[in-house]
């Protein structure tokens, strides 16, 4: 034992711990952005970070979140921030932060640098398979080209014959019925049946029972006649399942022209499509007047719960030990383990929030509120985390927003509550390029009402908008009649707009439904506009695509017949030829059987007879 | 020139100065931190034993050198070792589950796979490199330096320019 080094090594602690104090607030800082750099997978830097060792409390002055989404602008950043953290964690390498007051929060706001990081892709969240699934519900709607109606229809540029699935469809089923017939047409030359056949008919023909004596020659001939009648069997067994492939083949085939309906359906749809004359349902005019804004709402909100769902994990994710196979050197894997002390790796109990959207504050929506419980570890801090805050503009009522995020279990519940009474609406962007449709939309005041729960990947959502005195503005002057009319019937005499948008079920299918007292107007206003020249166009179209449908029908039809007809009539007489020598064959071996059988009953009659005559000439009496 | 210098020590410490005993602790302990990330909790405490005990600190500090290199190619194996004894050995479950939820036993980051890994190898082979490195010592000095010195490879050092050049600035009187 070095008792010198005992001197040594608390020099050397001594030196390490001074070291670390005057280091720690620059080690910390880095630390702190190199985790929420992972966790974000965008830069987060923080300025001037420092840590009282004595008080126990942090301080900086600013923290920029980058955007992942576009990494030269912050989703947020902070003013100066302090707050206390509790001492006892630390020695369970736990951070809890007991109070924090965020004070200067501006959202979206420029950086100076690119705040991208190279980090691998990662897997499409909730955000993405919402947004694509709203954004596929409003591409399918059908486009109303207004204007084409009042045109004479150019059928030949609309159905472009070639191009047409009926047609196309018509052309594989001859392929396939040529290829069917020819198929069976080798198999029928190359299976030689008739020869088969024949070789079996000689070998029953040669069967000649009336030559047979003895029950020897009876039982010889009974095996021959055993044999023959497998081997006609085997060869009939070949025959017909052979036919019934034929009989499958040639179903297909006509399954297929049954089919040419379905296409001609599909036809008629693409024309209807190109010609912008798709049918025109009530229900689709809340979102084609309204789905791009809203729909763009919902999916914003639930890019906030997709941050919620990722960085507070629920139980199920905590525990979740995959193997990680050939991890960076040094770096290994860490493994979790349940926790029964209940301190979470992470935690801010509480936390003041203030801040904008923007610098400027006449422009900017104000932003203040609390957060309770943001934690790394939810299912161990046992609560919700939640959030409650006012949003409000300048010489505006505020917006109440509400949003609690329970990932305390296995499947995540989340629900998101905004409510406001008279806020001011000013303009909104409609995002419609129609001419008949407004581009945007200018209000006074109204109310909002919006909810979002979502339980693992079920969403229930709705939004209620009453707007006063709304002036609809159109982009484009109107560019024919029927838009001009639209423009001044259905949208000018409007003044109030009673909107309810919907969002229902599996994130990646959702139904998706928007309804205003504008839908019935608009539908009917329309249908009454276009009607006729609706009718007159799908008439059209229809007439050309029936008469390419009959010809295409009628000569697959024709094919079909001829072929099916050759190749079954062939098969069929093989059958009826190898059944007729099968019953020839079926009919000499029961002959056979029947013949041993008297054979058997006379020799064992004669046996007897004669063992009874001797018996009696035993027996005789003596006289 | 700093490596050189070491094992020039090393190598007269094989000769005299220590017990064989010494040179192998200090090098089994050595090992043990040279198998392990180097930044931890352990390690520490492993360097606080060697500087407490009468090992010899030139083996040791050879040790730390060979063994991380040796545990940089070994690392998958650790890492593999280590996700077997956290997650496949259903015994030990309530001993890391305890060892989690105690204080500073986190800071050792024992549930951490390659930690795990390399410290249990570590562990294992503290045992052989101490008594192999004892009997290399005691052979050494019991006539394996001739036998040594007789090998082209250490002719070929030895004979370099770069380690006349060593021996020279070794000597030199400051």
């Amino acid at each position: 034992m070095r008792k010198g080094a005992i001197y040594f090594l608390l020099v050397f602690a001594a030196l390490v711990g001074v070291v670390l104090y005057f280091f720690r607030d620059r080690y910390l800082e880095r630390w702190i952005e190199n985790s929420c750099t992972e966790t974000n997978r965008a830069r987060v830097e923080i300025d001037n970070f420092h840590f009282s060792v004595f008080n126990l409390t942090c301080k900086f002055d600013r923290l920029q979140w980058t955007d992942p989404q576009n990494t030269w602008t912050n989703l947020f950043e902070t003013g100066p921030v302090e707050f206390g953290i509790e001492l006892r964690p630390l020695f369970w390498k736990k951070l809890i932060v007991r109070e924090a007051k965020i004070a200067g929060i501006l959202l979206g706001t420029k950086r100076a640098t690119d705040g991208r990081v190279d980090l691998p892709p990662e897997e499409p969240g909730l955000f993405d398979e919402f947004a694509a699934s709203i954004e596929q519900q409003i591409k399918a709607l059908p486009i109303l080209n207004l204007q084409a109606l009042k045109q004479k229809i150019n059928l030949d540029s609309l159905v472009n014959v070639d191009q047409l699935a009926v047609v196309q469809g018509a052309q594989a089923i001859r392929f396939d019925a040529d290829s069917t017939g020819a198929k069976w047409q080798q198999f029928i030359k190359t299976y030689n049946a008739p020869a088969k056949i024949g070789a079996l008919q000689a070998q029953v023909q040669s069967l000649n029972l009336q030559n047979l004596k003895t029950i020897d020659d009876f039982t010889s001939n009974l095996q021959s006649v055993t044999k023959l009648r497998d081997e006609v069997t085997a060869l009939r067994d070949e025959i017909t399942t052979s036919r019934k492939n034929a009989e499958q083949d040639f179903a297909r085939i006509v399954g297929d022209i049954k089919n040419l309906d379905n296409l001609a359906v599909q036809d008629f749809n693409a024309a209807k499509q190109k010609l912008g004359i798709a049918d025109f349902n009530v229900k689709d005019v809340g979102k084609m007047l309204f789905g791009n804004p809203l729909g763009g709402r919902f999916a914003e909100i639930m890019r906030y719960v997709d941050l919620g769902r990722e960085y507070l994990p629920t139980a199920q994710k905590l525990m979740a030990i995959n193997k990680v196979e050939n991890p960076p050197r040094w770096q290994g894997q860490d493994i979790a383990f349940p926790r029964t002390f209940a301190y979470p790796k992470f935690l801010l109990r509480h936390a003041l929030i203030s801040g904008a959207t923007n610098a400027n504050v006449a422009e900017a929506l104000q932003l203040k509120g609390e957060v309770w419980g943001i934690t790394s570890d939810p299912p161990i801090y046992g609560k919700p985390t939640v959030f409650d805050a006012q949003v409000f503009k300048e010489e505006s009522n505020a917006y109440q927003v509400r949003a609690a995020f329970d990932h305390t279990s296995d499947v995540p519940k989340d629900t998101l509550k905004l409510r406001a009474a008279n806020f001011r609406l000013g303009e909104v962007d409609l995002k419609n390029d129609k001419a008949y449709l407004p581009a945007r939309l200018q209000a006074n005041r109204g109310a909002v009402n919006a909810t979002l729960a979502l339980a693992g990947k079920n969403v229930l959502g709705k939004i209620t908008l009453d707007i006063d005195q709304v002036d609809f503005q159109f982009g484009a002057t109107a560019a024919d009649e029927i838009s001009a009319l639209i423009r001044s019937n259905v949208f000018r005499p409007l003044e109030q707009l009673h909107l309810t948008a919907e969002v229902q079920g599996l994130t990646n299918a959702l139904q998706f439904h928007i309804g205003s007292n504008l839908d019935n107007i608009f539908a009917a206003r329309v249908n009454e506009l276009v009607q006729a020249s609706f009718a007159r166009a799908q008439q059209e179209i229809r007439l050309r695509l029936d008469q390419e449908v009959a010809k295409r029908r009628q000569q697959v039809e024709a094919l079909y017949a001829e072929k099916q007809k050759q190749v079954m009539a062939e098969l069929n007489k093989y059958q009826a030829l190898i059944d007729e020598q099968l019953a020839v064959v079926e009919n000499k071996k029961k002959e056979i059987e029947k013949r041993i059988e008297d054979e058997k009953k006379r020799a064992t009659g004669a046996a007897k007879k004669k063992l009874e005559d001797k018996l009696k000439g035993l027996v005789k009496p003596k006289n | 020139m700093f490596f050189l210098q070491f094992i020039s020590k090393f190598i007269k410490v094989m000769r005299a100065g220590a017990s064989p005993a010494q040179i192998a602790g200090g090098f089994a302990l050595g090992a043990l931190i040279g198998f392990m990330p180097f930044f931890s909790l352990q390690s520490a405490v492993i360097f606080g034993i060697i500087f407490l005990l009468n090992v010899n600190l030139s083996a040791a500090t050879l040790a730390i050198f060979v063994f991380s290199f040796g545990a940089f190619l070994l690392d998958p194996l650790f890492h593999d070792l280590g996700f077997y004894i956290l997650t496949g050995i259903q015994a030990l479950q309530g001993l890391w589950t305890k060892l989690y939820n105690m204080p500073v036993a986190p800071l050792t980051r024992f549930n951490n796979t390659v930690v795990m890994g390399s410290c249990a190898g570590g562990l294992v082979l503290l045992a052989p490199i101490y008594f192999g490195m004892k009997k290399l010592v005691v052979a050494y000095r019991e006539g394996l330096e001739t036998k040594i010195k007789k090998w082209k490879i250490v002719q070929v050092i030895t004979g370099s320019k770069l380690w006349q050049w060593y021996e020279r600035l070794r000597d030199w009187q400051w």
